[in-house]
Formats: C-alpha cells, structure tokens, sequence
C-alpha cells in the first residue's frame, strides 16, 4: 500500500475510522483540532456521524450513552479540555465502557499555552477524575504509531471493557510524516452482551453505576481493582534503545523519548554508554522494561516535557537502587537533544 | 511571475511554508526586495514566523499578523500588511494558512488585485485531501471562494519527507498535469529538495524545478525513526 504524508491529528482520525468508530464527539481546541475536522469531514461517508458537541463535558457524556449501545466511538481534546471531561471518564471507568479518548497535550496549568507539552501525565495515567480508576494509557512518539495505537486502542478498549487514553503532545498532532494503514485488525474480541440494543428476547440490562449500598461500592471498587491487576502484566509495551550494555538510561516517552533517541546516540560518540527505555503504555507503566538490568546500571534518568511526573514512577521501579535524576522543558519548550546529553553528564558528574 | 504580490494557497500541510522561504530566497538572491507576508493565523506551529532570524539573516523582511503576540492565536491582523500589499516597493510574497486561512486573504482581496498577483496552489498529493484530480480541483475552487482572487498556477510539492523518491514525484506530477488542464492555469514548478535534482533532469523535462532547503525541522527528525 502506497504512504501518505499526515499529520499527527489526522493519522488518529483516519485510524479511527478504519477502526470502526462510527460516532466522534468533540469540540475544537488546538492543537487537537484537526481530529474534529477529519471526522467532520469523513466520518459521514462510512456512515458514521460526527457531532460539535456545546462544550466538552457534553462530548464525554454522548461518548458514554454511544459506547453503552456498543458501538465504537472517539472523543479527543487538548490539555484543558481535557480536564473538563474527568468527570465523565471517571463514569466511563465505573460501568466499564469501552471508548478511546484523545489527549493532544499543550501548556498548562490552567488556560495555558498553546505549546507541546507531557504535563498531563499524572492526570492522564492516575485517573482523573476521582475514585479508584486507571485507564488504559497509550503514548504514540511518531506518526505511524499514532496510526498503529490508535487501532489497538479500540482493541484494548473492547477486550477489557476499559476506556483508553492516546496521549500525545502538540507536536505529534502537528507534526507530519509518511504513514500507511495496516489492515483491521481481526482480533477475536468478546461479544458485548452488556451493551443497551433494544432488550427484545432478552433480559433488559441497566448501564448505571449508582451504589446504594457500602457492600455494593465496595464490591465494584475491588472487581475494578482486580482487572487493573488482570490487565497490568499484559498490555505493557515499551521500546528499548541500545540498552543492553548500557551503564545508564534515559526514560522518556513520545517526542521528548523521540529526541533522547537522538541523544543517546550523540552521547555514544563521546563513549559514555548510554541507552533508552521509552514508555509506550503509560498505564500499566512499563515495569516489565526495567527486569534484568536494574543490576547493570548506575543510573537513570527522566527526560519530559514538564517539571517531572512520569519520575515517580520510574522511581517506584528503580527503588532506591541507583540515583534517578530528571531534565524538563516546560510552557510549550523543546529541548535539543545537546542539552538533553549536558544535562545527564552535569548531573552524573562525567564532564 | 512578474506580479508584484505572489500569494502561495493550499490545503493544511501541503508545503506552502517550506516552499514560501525557498521562493522568497530565491527571489532575493536574483536581486530583487522581498517582503514575506504571514498570514497564517490557524494555528501557531510550524509557521513561517518561526523562522524570523533566518530570514533576517537574508535580508528578507517578514511581516507577520500579529507581532509580539505568535502564540495568542488572536485572529487579529497587523495594519501593516496592507501597507505592504499597498505602498511596498518590493515583490510581495505571502503565506496563507491552510485551505480555510484562504478566508483571510479575501479580506486583502481588493488591494491585491490592484496590486497585481500571482496565486498558485501548492499541492503534495501524498496529502490525503488533494491526493487526486477531483480533490486538488475542489480545493482550487474553495480558495477562489474563500479569497475572491482567481488560482493562476500551480506548484507541484509531492513529496514523502525523507522518504521521497523520483518516482513519487513524477506520479504527482502526472495527477497535477491533469488537475492543471482542468483548471486552466499551468503547473508553474517542481520543488524537491536537492538531492533528487540529478535524476529529475533524467525523468522530468519541460518544467521549472525549485530545490527545496529544508526548514523548520529540528535536528532530531533529520533521521528515519
């Protein structure tokens, strides 16, 4: 199949379609904004309809009454629309919905900036919203895995009845590259015999949440637990950079994992053996990445786009066994990947 | 082109950036004073204002829409530009934000066709919304819409980035050669970056080609990943 050049944005959109998603819900913010206009454009022409919702809380909560049909749908957004749909992720989460939820990250707090940035990384990966939730979180560093998560998304969100989260930065939406579509995936996923289709010849079933009592709350709090423990050891995904003899590592996810690549490699070249573990899901964190070489290495460090979130869960992993030390830009900055490499020698004292 | 406004259209990344900065060098380069116009207010990433050094560094002028204030994403336009369109004493080169952003021009429609102009589309047709004859024809058409002003060439821009071949180009060509005969206007040139050069004198005859410097890609995507 011949490549096409797109836009971070668009790649998910057109994924998305080829997916199966037939409903997206979503109002404009940049730099997500090419996600809405793709599928206004050409969601109607697989039959699918696309809604400006009147603000994002209303898009999240028409993803939930869609995906309680059972069908595939999408909603995306930017950092501070983000935020405005907690409260219906947290809803998605508590009656196990399948939906894939877009986050194009810029500036923040508050209104922000309209920069790159990875500061959502603890809301994204910690829940959100409140209660004891964790969605699935994929974090895309190109445009083709933009293409390829986007699909699995809808996978992973059907196999374990789950929301999952893409979370990327402004420049990945932006930024264009060569792409092709992969066939459908031809998973065999579970029958959602849960969905809400019109109950004739069959029992009704209810898509609602409220406990009314403790016992209850607390036996959905701890089925919920249960599959976080179910999906933790088998959705990891992660990719490694010449870390097999490396003495330190770098972690770092989507652009800033793109540009410590480059870092590493410009590291090489003055002899100093450094590797790369970038994150691809960002929930269940990549543990699995860190086995068998947290005995060769003498450190690690962080390499984002904020002042330093995804750490604490690369410190969880290293537990005290080697210094983990951070280098950040934040507001929207990028770093070259010389600085990314004068940062780690300052704070490793190999100047 | 020897209008003295010449206007690059097209849709969202279809190259009207890269191929802005190349023109107006080479426009410089032959003697003449540029002005580049950045009319580009949809969104603020990768825009012709990030270049502002380079293109000080040549001597170009560039008049963006709203100095000071890139990434307010305000749709507010600088007093300047009309000036420019107006009153300038150089050739007027201006980059237009995506297929929407044509909506913007109209509003200098009127000074630019006392001016005298040039529009030409820039079309990639790797780009999934001019990717053939009927598409690049639509877009041609919405900009005319959009603008009031009247498509006078086109410039082929297919390309694959750093995965571009000959052969990509030539295919473009042939679907733009296509889109050109029903729109009437021709296909002004090529651009491709330098290294294709050799072997497009080999496959491609009869056209003006513009090597293409690259801008506006940090050093860390000059790598296949």
């Amino acid at each position: 199949m011949t490549k096409m050049l797109m836009k971070g944005n668009e790649a998910i959109a057109e994924a998305a379609i080829r997916s199966g998603c037939k409903l997206f819900f979503g109002y404009p913010i940049t730099p997500s904004t090419e996600i809405p206009e793709y599928m206004s454009k050409k969601l109607k022409e697989v039959g699918g309809t696309f809604l400006q919702a009147e603000s994002e809380v209303a898009a999240i909560n028409m993803v939930y009454g869609a995906s309680a049909t059972g069908v595939r749908v999408m909603t995306a957004s930017s950092s501070p629309g983000y935020s405005l749909k907690q409260e219906g992720l947290s809803y998605l989460a508590a009656v196990e919905l399948p939906a894939v939820i877009v986050d194009i990250m810029r500036a923040g707090p508050g209104l922000g900036g309209l920069g790159p940035t990875q500061a959502d990384y603890f809301q994204i990966t910690k829940g959100g919203g409140h209660g004891d939730y964790h969605p699935i979180v994929l974090a895309p560093a190109t445009v083709q895995e933009m293409v390829d998560l986007t699909m699995e998304a809808f996978d992973l969100a059907d196999e374990y009845r789950t929301p999952v989260v893409i979370a990327a930065d402004g420049i990945l939406g932006q930024m264009m590259e060569p792409v092709e579509f992969p066939k459908g995936s031809s998973k065999d996923l579970p029958h959602k015999d849960w969905a809400a289709t019109g109950a004739k010849g069959r029992e009704k079933v209810n898509v609602s949440n409220y406990c009314l009592t403790n016992e209850i709350g607390e036996r959905n709090c701890l089925h919920l637990q249960k599959k976080h423990e179910y999906i933790k050891p088998r959705v990891q995904r992660w990719k490694s950079y010449k870390t097999e003899d490396a003495e330190f590592i770098i972690v770092a996810f989507g652009t800033s994992g793109r540009i410590s690549e480059t870092a590493v490699d410009l590291a090489r070249k003055e002899g100093i053996k450094l590797g790369l573990i970038r994150p691809i899901t960002l929930w269940p964190f990549p543990e699995k990445a860190f086995e068998g070489i947290l005995d060769q290495v003498k450190g690690f460090m962080s390499v984002e786009l904020s002042t330093g979130q995804m750490i604490e869960d690369v410190r969880l992993v290293v537990n005290g066994k080697v210094p983990v030390k951070f280098f950040g830009k934040q507001g929207g900055m990028t770093p070259a990947p010389e600085e990314i490499v004068t940062s780690f020698k300052a704070q490793f004292g190999l100047e | 082109m020897d209008e003295k406004v010449i206007i690059l259209v097209g849709g969202y990344g279809s190259g009207k950036t890269q191929v802005t900065i190349n023109l107006a060098e080479k426009m410089k380069n032959e003697g003449k004073a540029v002005s580049l116009i950045d009319l580009d207010i949809i969104n603020p990433y990768f825009r012709s204002r990030e270049m502002e050094e380079y293109l000080k560094s040549k001597g170009i002028d560039l008049v963006v829409s709203h100095d000071g204030f890139t990434m307010s994403e305000a749709p507010a336009l600088s007093p300047q530009i009309e000036g420019v369109i107006k009153y300038g004493d150089c050739q007027v080169i201006i980059d237009v934000g995506g297929d929407v952003g044509a909506t913007v021009l109209g509003r200098f429609a009127e000074s630019i066709d006392k001016a005298g102009y040039d529009m030409l589309l820039v079309v990639n047709v790797n780009r999934p919304f001019t990717s053939n004859v009927e598409s690049i024809v639509q877009t041609a058409q919405f900009v005319e819409e959009k603008s009031g002003l009247k498509i006078t060439g086109i410039i082929n821009n297919t390309n694959l980035q750093l995965e571009t071949d000959i052969e990509n180009i030539v295919d473009g060509q042939k679907i733009i050669e296509k889109a050109s005969k029903k729109l009437e206007v021709p296909v002004k040139f090529i651009t491709m970056e330098e290294i294709h050069l050799q072997e497009a004198k080999k496959k491609i005859t009869g056209y003006e080609i513009l090597p293409l410097k690259i801008h506006l890609r940090p050093s860390w995507l000059q790598r296949r990943y």
